[in-house]
Order: structure tokens, then C-alpha cells, then sequence
């Protein structure tokens, strides 16, 4: 494939499903086969289970050189402890944005504890990462958008997708991201509903779209099929997978 | 768009409305489709017979099929209106479907349920390929159970990560048992199911024009293993099931 490729949502580290490819050295093959010049990983084990042992590995493999920087996974069930991380990482080159996955931990994006940590990062200039998977989500992060105008944050699978295939989930996503400069989509999920990536470039615009593989859970074949079978331009095409993100992540 | 080298059989496409967003699900489209990435064959089915009477949905699969020889029609059985008969089925057979599909995926019912467990005995003679889409764990270990031993291939659709495991281990002991790719959406899957389950269970589909077809072709095209292994699932492997395609 001819066309560059930033990938805004990566993962290193082991998932609880038979999938191998999880290793540096599968990461660095995997960016080469699909023409990744640089990829924001989080870590999985900072998702899942310890965000602090988490945070700590994928800092140790972390290596700018090569494009693999990070997003600081936080867990507002610790407070304190997600501001330290914050303190400890956000600053360093390596790290380009903030990871939270509601699903995880347990708590709502739209809690009073997860507000607190993005007042608390506002002051770093970077983006925040969030899972959403629900029009409960979506609606979150519209109000974060709102309240905090100069963070930006992208919503992770832009919005999900639900076992009926009505795609209100990434429609309302869209919807959001129309009114919010400030709100960006990334696009990985399992099920690619047809028209999904015309409909998100009609109504918000090429330039709030974010490529996302998803990798090591997800293969970057299953998003970048997507974007080369979409009905819309080269131009938007390379805006969505790598000019938006270079710009965002200041790579 | 990526030029399609490898000749391609796909199991998974539908035709017809799609009444929950509005998406372009027309003869038209599926065919343009075919015509824009070259897929030699294709299985499909009229979503009349998901979501409306799969009786009319049947018919008007036939009529579709009949002019155009890269469809393969495949019949859809709903248990939700099936009375179990056996000379339904047979009968199916006798006007020219070549497989039958289950929409679990867009219909409500569990697996032990009457109609579905007659259908499953009915297919035994019919030497007719099942398709089912996989919804949620453990659906494919009770499908596996209930169609062991009955003599035709079940192809199981739209499974991704959560079902590589279950796949597996059901494989060695259900030589009937086929996955199909759509979905299959992990970095190596490809590489693992062809080293634990072999290449020849594994069925390329990519649920056009529901989906984009590239997001299924490239996870095969690009997945690092032989190319004798990609010229079975993207097509000889639907067509060997199928006793071939004519």
C-alpha cells in the first residue's frame, strides 16, 4: 500500500484470547507489512488488569527512532496513584496522549473521578484515548468536549457497534464529532458496517478522523480494507490514515 | 483499491433491504461489487428471508441466481416459522439451493429449540453445506454437537477473536466444522488455524455489501502463510465443500 499509514490506537502486551503476535518484533513486522511509519501504543496489561506494572513495560519498549510511542493508561479507581503516572510519563517524548478504557475499570466516562484526572492532564496538552462502545459513552465524551474546549479527545471505535447492525452507536459518534472541533473519531472495531467511514467524512469531516488498528488484538489488514474499499478520495483517504494523526500527536 | 491475483469464492454475501440503517443492499450493489473485486462466485441469500418470510426471501434468491451464474443460491431456513418437515428441505434441494443458512445473527432463538434440532436431522440426507453466524461463546461447541455425525459440512460465519479458541479445540473432533474469515480479525489468526486446524477448514466470506470487502480480503492476502494456503480458503475450499460449483 502506497499510502503512509499513523496508527492512533495500538495496544503491546498479552490479550486473554490466542493471539501471539504481541512481541516488538511482531509489532515492528506488523507496521511494516501495512506501511506504518509511527503507532500510540497503550498497554493491555495497563487496561486490563495493573496499569501501573503496565505503564512501566511498554515505557521500557517504547522507541521513538522507530515510531512506537505511548499513551499513559489511567484507572480513576486510583486517583492519586493515575496522577503520579500522569506526573511520571506525560512529559517524556515517548508518551503522546492518555489511555482510559471505561469498560475495564468499571468507571463511567462521564464520572466525577475521571473529570477530575482530565482537569488534572489539561495542563499537558495532549490527547486523551477513550474506549467507547455505547451511546452512553458518546454522550460522555460530547460533555467532556463541552466542559474541557482545549483538551482533545478521540473516541476510540467512534462510538461501537451493536449486534443488531442499525450502527446507532458510531451515527450518534459521528453526529458528536460534527459539533465538537475538539472531539476526533478513530475508526477499529470487529464489525466494518458498510458506509460507515463515508457517512463520518460527510458529516464531520476528513480531518477528525483518525486511523486505528486495534493491534496486537485486531490485525491492521481488517481497518486499512476498510479505508481502501470507502467510497471517498485519496486526499481524505491520506488525511484519515496519517495526516490528522501527525498532526495531533505532533509526530 | 487493491487488484484482486487470487481467484475468490465468497461464502458470505446477502442481497435485498436492510431495514435497520440505510445501507445499499440491492442485487445491483452485490453484483457491482462482484464485478469491482473480481469474485469468481459468490454464495447468497435475499434478506427477505431474515427479516421478513423466508419462503418469498427463497424465491427471490432463486430468481436472482438464475441470471447471473457467479450466484450460488443459497436457501435460508427461519425455525422461527419452520414446521420441521422433511419434504421442505428436500425440496429445496430439488430446486437447485446449494447450501442452507441460519441468520442467527439477525433472529432471536436458542439452540435447543425444536424446529432448529429437526432442521439439523433433516439436512442428514441432504448432502447440503449449513451456514450459521456465531453469536457469543459456546454457541459453536453446542452447534458442533448437534451436527456431529450428520454428514454435512457446517460452516460457521462472522466469528472473530472471541471464537479462535472454541474453533480450535472443536476442529480435531469435528471434521465437519469450517470457519469462515469475515471477522476473523486477530493479527495471526490465519497463521494459527491453519497450524492447529489445517487450511482446509478455513472458508473466505466477507458479508457484502453489509461490510467492506477489502477488510476480509486483505487479512488473507496480507496473512503471512504459503500462497497454496490462500488459494484454499479464498476459494477451493467453499468450492470442494460444495462438491464443486456448477
Amino acid at each position: 500500500m502506497s499510502i503512509p499509514i499513523i496508527d492512533a490506537h495500538a495496544h503491546y502486551g498479552k490479550w486473554f484470547f490466542p493471539t501471539y503476535a504481541n512481541s516488538i518484533r511482531s509489532i515492528k513486522n506488523l507496521m511494516r507489512r501495512f506501511n506504518m511509519k509511527a503507532a500510540v501504543f497503550s498497554s493491555s496489561k495497563a487496561i486490563v488488569y495493573n496499569f501501573i506494572e503496565g505503564n512501566r513495560e511498554l515505557f521500557q519498549s517504547l522507541d521513538p527512532s522507530t515510531g512506537i510511542y505511548g499513551y499513559v493508561t489511567v484507572n480513576p479507581n486510583y486517583l492519586e496513584l493515575s496522577k503520579d503516572e500522569i506526573k511520571r510519563y506525560l512529559e517524556l517524548p515517548e508518551f503522546r496522549g492518555i489511555k482510559f478504557h471505561t469498560a475495564y475499570s468499571g468507571v463511567p466516562i462521564g464520572s466525577e473521578e475521571f473529570k477530575y484526572l482530565v482537569e488534572f492532564a489539561e495542563p499537558y496538552n495532549k490527547p486523551f484515548l477513550i474506549h467507547t462502545y455505547s451511546q452512553k459513552d458518546v454522550k460522555d465524551v460530547e460533555d467532556l468536549a463541552k466542559r474541557f474546549g482545549n483538551v482533545k479527545f478521540i473516541m476510540g471505535h467512534m462510538g461501537g457497534t451493536e449486534a443488531s447492525g442499525t450502527g446507532k452507536n458510531w451515527k450518534l459518534a459521528i453526529s458528536v464529532a460534527s459539533e465538537y472541533s475538539n472531539i476526533y473519531l478513530e475508526i477499529c472495531m470487529t464489525r466494518l458496517e458498510a458506509g460507515k467511514i463515508e457517512e463520518a467524512v460527510d458529516k464531520a469531516g476528513s480531518q477528525q478522523i483518525l486511523y486505528g488498528s486495534d493491534m496486537t488484538l485486531l490485525n491492521p489488514a481488517h481497518t486499512v480494507g476498510m479505508i481502501m474499499s470507502s467510497e471517498i478520495n485519496r486526499e481524505e483517504k491520506e488525511r484519515i490514515l496519517y495526516f490528522n494523526a501527525k498532526k495531533l500527536f505532533g509526530i | 483499491m487493491v487488484i484482486m491475483a487470487l481467484k475468490i469464492a465468497d461464502a458470505n454475501t446477502v442481497f435485498g433491504f436492510f431495514p435497520r440503517r440505510n445501507v445499499d443492499c440491492s442485487l445491483e450493489r452485490l453484483i457491482s461489487l462482484i464485478e469491482r473485486y473480481r469474485i469468481s462466485k459468490v454464495l447468497t441469500a435475499s434478506l427477505k428471508a431474515a427479516f421478513y418470510d423466508y419462503v418469498e426471501g427463497n424465491e427471490e434468491t432463486l430468481e436472482s441466481c438464475s441470471v447471473d451464474s457467479r450466484l450460488i443460491p443459497v436457501a435460508a431456513v427461519d425455525p422461527r416459522a419452520y414446521l420441521g418437515g422433511l419434504e421442505e428441505i428436500e425440496e429445496l434441494k430439488k430446486r437447485g439451493f446449494k447450501a442452507v443458512r441460519l441468520f442467527t445473527e439477525f433472529q432471536s432463538y436458542p439452540l435447543d429449540y425444536a424446529p432448529l434440532l429437526k432442521l439439523f436431522k433433516n439436512l442428514e440426507s441432504m448432502d447440503l453445506p449449513l451456514l450459521i453466524y456465531n453469536v457469543g461463546y459456546g454457541l459453536m461447541t453446542k452447534i458442533a454437537r448437534e451436527t456431529r455425525g450428520r454428514g454435512y459440512p457446517v460452516v460457521m460465519l462472522g466469528c472473530s477473536y472471541d471464537a479462535i479458541s472454541e474453533f480450535i479445540v472443536l476442529s480435531s473432533e469435528n471434521p465437519h466444522l469450517y470457519i469462515e474469515t469475515s471477522l476473523l480479525d486477530t493479527p495471526d489468526a490465519f497463521e494459527l488455524l491453519i497450524r492447529k486446524a489445517g487450511s482446509t477448514r478455513i472458508i473466505f466470506g466477507s458479508g457484502i455489501p453489509l461490510t467492506y470487502f477489502e477488510s476480509s480480503y486483505l487479512m488473507v492476502k496480507k496473512a503471512e502463510i504459503p500462497e497454496r494456503d490462500k488459494e484454499l480458503i479464498l476459494y477451493y475450499n467453499l468450492e470442494n465443500i460444495l462438491k464443486g460449483f456448477i
